[in-house]
């Protein structure tokens, strides 16, 4: 076993409130992005719950039409924006820098500036519930129905202003995560040597920084026209609607990939580590994760082929959308080919990642059929989408980020989650999953419509109703075993040493948790899994005797990190008052919105002024 | 491709659904948006080729979820210190895997391509009668004979005869959905849309808006109906006559005079042809009697909906517009400006106008 620790003077790490407040480092700001994260993803949860309960008969009467409408647009847009995208900036500030045997993040008070814009924005989005209702014309929010002339209340400005924020700090993490992976990788970790999770987080900080602007935009026009009456979404002056689901799809569809590219790295992680091999064809991994990232950004009208585009644009979106699968196809068998004629260890991360290839299968073949035109033509807007992206989106990216989770917990705690309860949740979530989203399918085919807050009675969607709702309970429960396993792990004492589970990448080789400056030493880097390297040879070629690099300055150096700043939360605080100044324009005779461009403009030169470090 | 896949996997299907149902509930039941239950050629091509995927998709399942199974299985780690072969990738293998399902997709391609010319919403299997039908929020309008003829949540269409159909919106976005006949059309406020429906078989089909639209977006819903030429002609025909004139001193007559008085409100979005009636907001009230149902298709158009709607229509369908503008009218109480004896005078009224 190779311990890369040095006893090495350990610089004071300073604790309390204010030390977390002004935090740049990556590790802490991971751990924010993770729990303030799965806040969300709990309430996100809860909002699933009342969906579900509502509509566990016919003619339910749970929710009235305008709070289920609310209730169903916040669940889509806090798992999207609040949940599934912070829970990947959380694993990958935590993990990244440490895999590629970096000391932080390149910008550090960049890297806390984003952390504080997505706290920031996702409680402006609640904010709504309180101040006269929540957005509620679905996640995707089409125009005219989000027009002022359809939707007077106030939500949709909460909805438009709080993506913003949002938006911004997706960009700022993106843009942070491509230089630190492309400038800051340890000696001989070339770019054909990363980690398959740094190179899916290189893959999705590229798709965030090509499609948020798309969105921008679109926001950005939805805004003018609902504050000044520019008509970008309305027909009476010849402006069009479909505008509104181009430059949204343009966004939304790459968008599910920043959602599941990390998790597809994830799996290969654990998948390789849990059966002691290497991924299996790691070159046409990469160029499937590749590949799938720049076929995403040409598949966006399929979400459109219902609203009268061109038969010829039917078919291009058709056979872009086909090509997906394939590099998808690739990923899925050398999956199975990573396990093939290993020594598994059959662990609750294994579980999920194995899990996760079962169910994704399923989120694949689905969208095929989905990409079949006339088929798509009748389950479009169905149950059977609905049921769909949740096969990609939680049986993709939350069964990763699960699997994620017991295998990294470890690392950033030194703590053990619980086997037992671990597998617990493992079996509940694919049993619920199951339950809920494969029913979805089968009762979208039935013809039930998705966004329906009632539904009579006789049309054979009842029982399959009642069934999702109580696997809809089953996967809460199986979250909530997953909460408890988490805080009773936390009082227990720290007990993993660096390298429990045999690890093959830099993070395992450090201590469990990592010191603020990560390493002190560094091992040689000949291959994507240098610890294994370091610890049973390499196999691979272009071999190097291991040797160790100091890094610590003969133990004496004072070792170099940035200074903490209060500044990223002071500016995010300001955009806050921009953007509330927005929503309430009208209503404030616009005082507070030229109070929030000061407040940027003075944060801004108050981050500029303070050195980055001493 | 079409009869064998539907015939072999349309029995299996049916089997399934039915063992299932039958296991779960003791019945069985007729499923009426069900589209593998299609009623017209066009949902019938669509169903074989969701068939024919389908079952590659489930070939597709085995054999991934069987190899997953099989090696979580064989390969469990036996020995603490077990090490096995270091395999970085096989590329024959791997070649292979990115050909056969590349393979795949071409055919599956190619059928999509060609059920598209077969039931394409732009590509109608020829000329027949021209219709409008016009998305509101929230209930269905559809016009026949140039508009001269305008109905509510109901369809009429003869068998074996296309409806060439025009879409449009005023308002949000709707789409055009009958599971068992025709795929969605998206009902555009920007451009009009074209579809079509071609009927073989008398019957009734239950359609429903399947973009949401907003706050009754559930509840707008509406039927076709398929019927004999000689029975469509007819039904035309009436719709084409003048109102029902209620007899002097009768309640109809009374109700006539609510509704056509401008006070009541009613005129200002509700039309019916000869009277000063002559709002489009609604829907034509016409022959409202001739119609089952009413509300955007949620309710059965009978004497005890129709009193309780207009005893309170926001109660029954909660942010639809009538109820809206009557609350309007008197904030300060929930809607119920009409006296009993008023709602029993506009029932009569509204019953009489076949």
């Amino acid at each position: 076993m190779a311990t890369n620790v040095m006893t090495l003077p350990r610089t004071a790490e300073p604790t309390g409130l204010w030390s977390w407040i002004t935090t740049v480092d990556h590790k802490r700001l991971g751990i924010m992005y993770l729990v303030t994260a799965v806040a969300f993803f709990v309430i996100g949860g809860i909002e699933a719950l009342l969906i579900r309960t509502q509509l566990a008969t016919p003619n339910g009467t749970v929710l009235n039409p305008d709070v289920y409408n609310q209730i169903f647009t916040m669940h889509g847009t806090t798992m999207v924006f609040l949940a599934v995208m912070p829970l990947n900036s959380g694993f990958g500030n935590y993990i990244v820098p440490l895999m590629i045997g970096a000391r932080d993040m390149a910008f550090p008070r960049l890297n806390a500036f984003g952390y504080w814009l997505y706290l920031v924005g996702g409680l402006l989005l609640y904010s709504s519930f309180f101040l006269g209702g929540a957005p509620n014309a679905g996640w995707f929010g089409y125009a005219p129905l989000t027009e002022r002339a359809f939707n007077l209340g106030h939500g949709i400005d909460f909805w438009v202003l709080s993506l913003q924020l949002l938006g911004i700090s997706s960009l700022a993490g993106g843009l942070n995560f491509i230089v630190t992976i492309l400038n800051m990788r340890a000696p001989g970790l070339t770019i054909n040597r990363l980690p398959l999770f740094v190179w899916g987080t290189l893959v999705t900080s590229l798709l965030i920084i090509f499609a948020i602007p798309s969105i921008t935009v679109a926001l950005i026009l939805l805004l003018f026209d609902r504050y000044f009456g520019t008509m970008f979404y309305l027909p009476a002056a010849q402006g069009d609607p479909l505008l509104w689901q181009h430059l949204f799809w343009f966004f939304g569809h790459p968008e599910v990939y920043i959602m599941i590219m990390p998790a597809f790295g994830i799996i290969s992680e654990v998948l390789a580590t849990y059966s002691r091999k290497p991924i299996f064809g790691y070159a046409a991994m990469a160029f499937a994760f590749a590949g799938i990232s720049f076929v995403s950004f040409t598949v966006w009208a399929h979400h459109m082929f219902a609203t009268g585009i061109s038969p010829v644009a039917d078919v291009v979106f058709a056979g872009t959308s086909f090509l997906v699968a394939v590099p998808t196809g690739i990923k899925i068998f050398n999956w199975l080919g990573t396990i093939w004629k290993g020594s598994i260890h059959i662990t609750t991360a294994f579980l999920f990642a194995a899990g996760f290839i079962g169910q994704f299968t399923i989120g694949g073949l689905g969208g095929v059929m989905l990409a079949t035109v006339p088929v798509d033509w009748q389950i479009t807007d169905t149950y059977f989408v609905v049921g769909h992206f949740h096969y990609t989106l939680f049986a993709g990216a939350v069964l990763g980020l699960f699997a994620g989770l017991y295998h990294w917990f470890p690392k950033m705690t030194g703590r053990f989650l619980n086997e037992r309860l671990g597998q617990a949740h493992f079996w509940l979530t694919m049993v619920g999953m199951t339950m809920v989203f494969l029913t979805m399918h089968y009762v979208g085919v039935l013809g039930m419509p998705r966004r329906i807050y009632t539904y009579a009675a006789g049309q054979g969607w009842d029982l399959w109703n009642l069934l999702e709702t109580v696997g809809a309970f089953t996967v809460a429960l199986g979250v909530f075993i997953m909460l408890i396993n988490i805080i009773t792990a936390l009082r227990k004492p720290k007990t993993a040493e660096n390298d429990p589970w045999d690890g093959q990448t830099l993070e395992w080789a450090t201590s469990s948790p990592p010191p603020a400056y990560n390493f002190a030493t560094m091992i040689p880097v000949n291959s994507p899994r240098p610890l294994w390297d370091a610890k049973y040879g390499a196999h691979s070629e272009n071999v190097e005797q291991p040797k160790k690099i100091d890094l610590s300055g003969g133990g004496k150096a004072h070792i170099h990190l940035p200074n903490p700043s209060i500044w990223p939360l002071l500016l995010s605080l300001a955009l806050a008052v921009f953007a509330v100044g927005v929503i309430f324009g009208p209503q404030t005779g616009w005082i507070v919105a030229p109070i929030g461009v000061l407040g940027i403009f003075v944060t801004f030169i108050g981050w500029l002024a303070q050195p980055a470090s001493s | 491709m079409h009869s064998f896949w539907v015939r072999s996997s349309r029995l299996l299907a049916v089997l399934v659904t039915s063992l299932s149902f039958i296991a779960l509930t003791g019945c069985s039941s007729y499923i009426p948006q069900n589209i593998l239950a299609p009623f017209s050629p066009a949902a019938e091509e669509t169903a074989s080729l969701f068939y024919f995927i389908f079952w590659i998709a489930v070939v597709i399942f085995i054999g991934v979820e069987g190899m997953l199974v099989f090696f979580v299985l064989r390969y469990q780690r036996r020995a603490q210190d077990e090490h096995p072969e270091q395999y970085h990738g096989n590329t024959r293998l791997e070649i292979t895997w990115t050909i056969i399902p590349a393979l795949i997709l071409v055919v599956v391609f190619a059928f999509t391509i060609r059920t598209m010319g077969q039931t394409g919403p732009t590509s109608p299997p020829g000329k027949g009668i021209p219709i409008k039908v016009i998305g509101h929020q929230w209930w269905w309008e559809i016009q026949y004979e140039d508009g001269k003829v305008l109905t509510a949540s109901e369809l009429h269409m003869p068998t074996n005869t296309v409806m060439n159909i025009v879409l449009n919106s005023d308002n949000v976005i709707h789409s055009f959905w009958v599971p068992s006949l025709m795929g969605k059309t998206d009902v555009m406020p920007s451009h009009d849309n074209q579809t079509w429906l071609l009927g073989n078989i008398t019957g009734i089909f239950s359609g429903q808006c399947a973009e949401f639209c907003g706050a009754q977006h559930a509840n707008m819903l509406f039927r076709v109906i398929v019927q004999s030429p000689s029975d469509y002609q007819a039904w035309l025909a009436n719709q084409q006559q003048p109102p029902f004139e209620p007899a002097p001193g009768s309640p109809a007559e009374r109700g006539k005079q609510i509704i056509t008085d401008p006070k009541y409100l009613c005129v200002g979005c509700h039309a019916i042809q000869g009277t000063n009636a002559v709002g489009i907001t609604g829907p034509n009230l016409t022959h409202f009697a001739s119609r089952g149902c009413f509300a955007g298709c949620r309710f059965e158009n009978n004497h005890e909906n129709l009193t309780r709607w207009l005893t309170n229509p926001e109660a029954m369908k909660p942010g639809n517009l009538m109820g809206q503008a009557l609350t309007k009218l008197k904030p300060e109480t929930p809607y119920n400006p009409l006296t009993p004896d008023e709602i029993a005078a506009l029932t009569a009224y509204l019953e009489s106008l076949k």
